[in-house]
């Protein structure tokens, strides 16, 4: 994906919700998209999937090259066919993704049917085998129960497998666990985990939780106010992130291992988009800011090979180094555990 | 049970009991079907400290919290704040009760009156409490609104007109205006932005610190519970399993239930919760039809034949702690 903006119509005037953001998601990848609200994270992953509502919402630039064809230019039907089987979402709301009316082997055979043509009795075995797949106990008989005689964590389950059930090649699962209870959010994150081992799926995690994104990703975009603010790969976003809003991200976020000390806190709040200030949009909020930010809106810098940071002060937010204490993060103790050769 | 000998006691919860009635009885049921929401629970607060209640959603945490705030009777035990029964309370002792007693809620959006200002959802308080009227209000308003972070030239602003973070500063400067000695706060900053979340988080203790404040602070989140709490108690199917000072509790977790809850939280630091040894199977049991014994026994890995005949009671583990299991801390 390519310099792709999306503008919103509103009556505030043109509010640019995603601006000039490229990113790139290789085979079997999981890429975390990590951003607050208003970031634009969420809007990027409806324009992948063309789910965007236009009008209000415009494209208005940019290419979304899928296994080299660019989306944006296929045909509406064309589109729909790639979207629905080798593209698949899943959203934070299980709930209203499945219709109340029918029953969950329903809907999740309705996919072969609709796609693939395939008999009711064929659509409903496979409706079974995906529902075991994603550890719904008794699958067999609970393909026939209504949506609502699920919990949420198995809603979201059954969700997943209509999502899986063509096969995708790319799954983009938006804040898939966010009305979930913490166990069940676990268990979910580590079906998604398996499935994607499994398959071979790519993977476009949203989220606003950077440890979820830290277990999860390969790679980080960290999105504010509609841009792409630092990238890089899962061990250079958490281990020398480059850009303020990143580490501040950080600090903010209460950490078990830190007990009660004090957060660090970023001041202010989220800019209105349609009112974005003429230099960098989080100078206002920036403990780091100096009078270029204010004037000046920060390109993307590389700071290093895959790690990039629109930020005017990127280089010394970098050498700042690990925004936690030596040996917290699991990734370093691995590394340890190496050097020891056990 | 939380015990600080010095400290007078905020809040006491003894053994307090709610059922709820499930199903009417039916043509071919003759008796009603119950639901203990809140089973047997005894805790207390200390004056001034904070008390996180966590647990996954049926586990009676916000029944507990409606109970403490007398919008659901209790069906059996007590209920002490600052060592008198609130449940008896009639009258003006009521009224006092309703003031002492401040509330903060989840949704920022809903919980404030679209047509009201800022100033009059504030000062609405001393309506209700004409007893706690200052003497000049509007620059106690002023005052209130600073002390959460909200410029008193805002007064005459609609909640429409501010963000999440700010709506909940709102919320939180209305129920501190009667000058209560205990807030709840049921799950006050899950709506929020992680960098709004901090700010709100932070304000509630700085209040604390400067006022003495209780607070009983419910929340999924045991990050954010850690950070804010000093005592923490576990819920299961109505049920405290394991409570104590929150340090203790988080650096080590007796019962098989909160070990598997704290890892299950993602984190930077450690994997256990993804090895597989503590993964939760299934899901809660119906709260209708609980299991014998220990509640938490069907989800269990450590579960053995004790667990399904006794229910184990909560028994102290060291100082300030209490758990209710048959195999503590193994």
């Amino acid at each position: 994906m390519s310099n792709l903006s999306v503008e919103f119509d509103t009556q505030e005037g043109i509010v640019k919700a995603v601006d000039d953001v490229s990113v790139s998601l290789n085979r079997g990848e999981v890429l975390a998209i990590v951003g607050e609200s208003g970031s634009g994270k969420s809007v990027t992953s409806q324009a992948i999937i063309g789910t965007l509502p236009i009008p209000p919402g415009q494209i208005t630039g940019g290419q979304i090259y899928f296994d080299g064809q660019n989306l944006l230019e296929l045909a509406p039907a064309k589109r729909r066919a790639i979207a629905g089987a080798r593209i698949a979402m899943i959203s934070q709301d299980a709930q209203s993704a499945l219709d109340s009316r029918f029953t969950v082997g329903y809907q999740i055979g309705e996919m072969f049917r609709h796609h693939r043509g395939w008999s009711w009795k064929k659509s409903r075995a496979a409706a079974v085998d995906l529902l075991d797949k994603v550890r719904i106990p008794n699958a067999a008989s609970r393909v026939n129960d209504y949506p609502h005689q699920f919990s949420g964590g198995m809603q979201q389950r059954a969700v997943i497998a209509a999502a899986i059930s063509l096969e995708p090649d790319l799954l983009i699962a938006d804040e898939p666990t966010t009305a979930l209870d913490v166990t069940v959010q676990a268990e979910v994150m580590r079906l998604l985990q398996d499935l994607k081992t499994e398959l071979g799926l790519s993977m476009i995690l949203v989220t606003h939780d950077l440890a979820q994104a830290y277990e999860t990703a390969d790679r980080v975009s960290v999105m504010y106010a509609g841009r792409i603010v630092e990238h890089g790969d899962r061990d250079q976003i958490f281990g020398s992130p480059a850009h303020p809003y990143t580490r501040g991200l950080f600090a903010a976020t209460p950490r078990m291992d830190q007990g009660d000390a004090e957060l660090m806190v970023i001041p202010g709040t989220t800019p209105n988009l349609a009112a974005l200030p003429q230099g960098c949009a989080f100078a206002p909020r920036c403990s780091n800011r100096q009078d270029s930010c204010v004037r000046e809106r920060p390109q993307a810098v590389t700071i290093a090979e895959g790690h990039t940071s629109a930020c005017l002060f990127a280089s010394d937010v970098h050498a700042f180094g690990s925004p936690f204490p030596k040996g917290a993060l699991d990734s370093e103790r691995v590394g340890e555990r190496h050097d020891h050769g056990t | 049970m939380i015990t600080e000998r010095d400290a007078p006691l905020s809040l006491e919860l003894r053994s307090v009991h709610k059922r709820f009635e499930s199903k009417k009885p039916s043509l071919f049921s003759r008796s009603p079907k119950y639901i203990n929401a809140v089973n047997g629970v005894t805790l207390s607060v200390p004056a001034g400290k904070t008390l996180g209640l966590v647990g996954e959603s049926g586990s009676g945490k916000s029944t507990l919290a409606r109970l403490i705030l007398r919008l659901e009777d209790v069906t059996s035990g007590d209920i002490l704040l600052s060592g008198k029964s609130i449940l008896e309370a009639t009258g003006p002792e009521l009224r006092r009760f309703r003031q002492q007693v401040q509330m903060v809620f989840q949704d920022p959006f809903g919980s404030l009156n679209p047509r009201m200002s800022v100033g009059e959802l504030i000062s609405e308080a001393w309506t209700v409490h004409p007893e706690k009227r200052p003497e000049d209000p509007s620059s106690r308003l002023a005052q209130l609104m600073e002390q959460v972070g909200l410029r008193p030239e805002w007064s005459s602003r609609y909640p429409g007109q501010f963000s999440g973070g700010q709506r909940q500063r709102i919320g939180i400067s209305r129920a501190l205006a009667v000058g209560p000695d205990l807030l709840v706060c049921d799950e006050p900053v899950s709506a929020l932005d992680v960098s709004v979340q901090a700010q709100i988080l932070k304000l509630l203790k700085d209040i604390q610190r400067e006022t003495g404040i209780t607070y009983i602070f419910i929340s999924h989140d045991l990050s954010v519970v850690r950070y804010i709490s000093d005592h923490v108690a576990v819920m299961y199917l109505g049920s405290v399993v394991e409570s104590g000072p929150a340090q203790s509790v988080y650096d080590n977790p007796m019962h098989p239930y909160t070990r598997a809850l704290l890892a299950a939280v993602p984190s930077f630091q450690d994997s256990d919760g993804l090895d597989g040894k503590l993964r939760l199977q299934g899901e809660p049991p119906d709260p209708a039809d609980p299991p014998s014994g220990c509640p938490f026994r069907t989800r269990c890995w450590r579960a053995e034949m004790r667990c399904a005949d006794e229910e184990p009671p909560l028994v102290p583990q060291g100082e300030d702690r209490v758990v209710a299991c048959h195999f503590p801390g193994r």
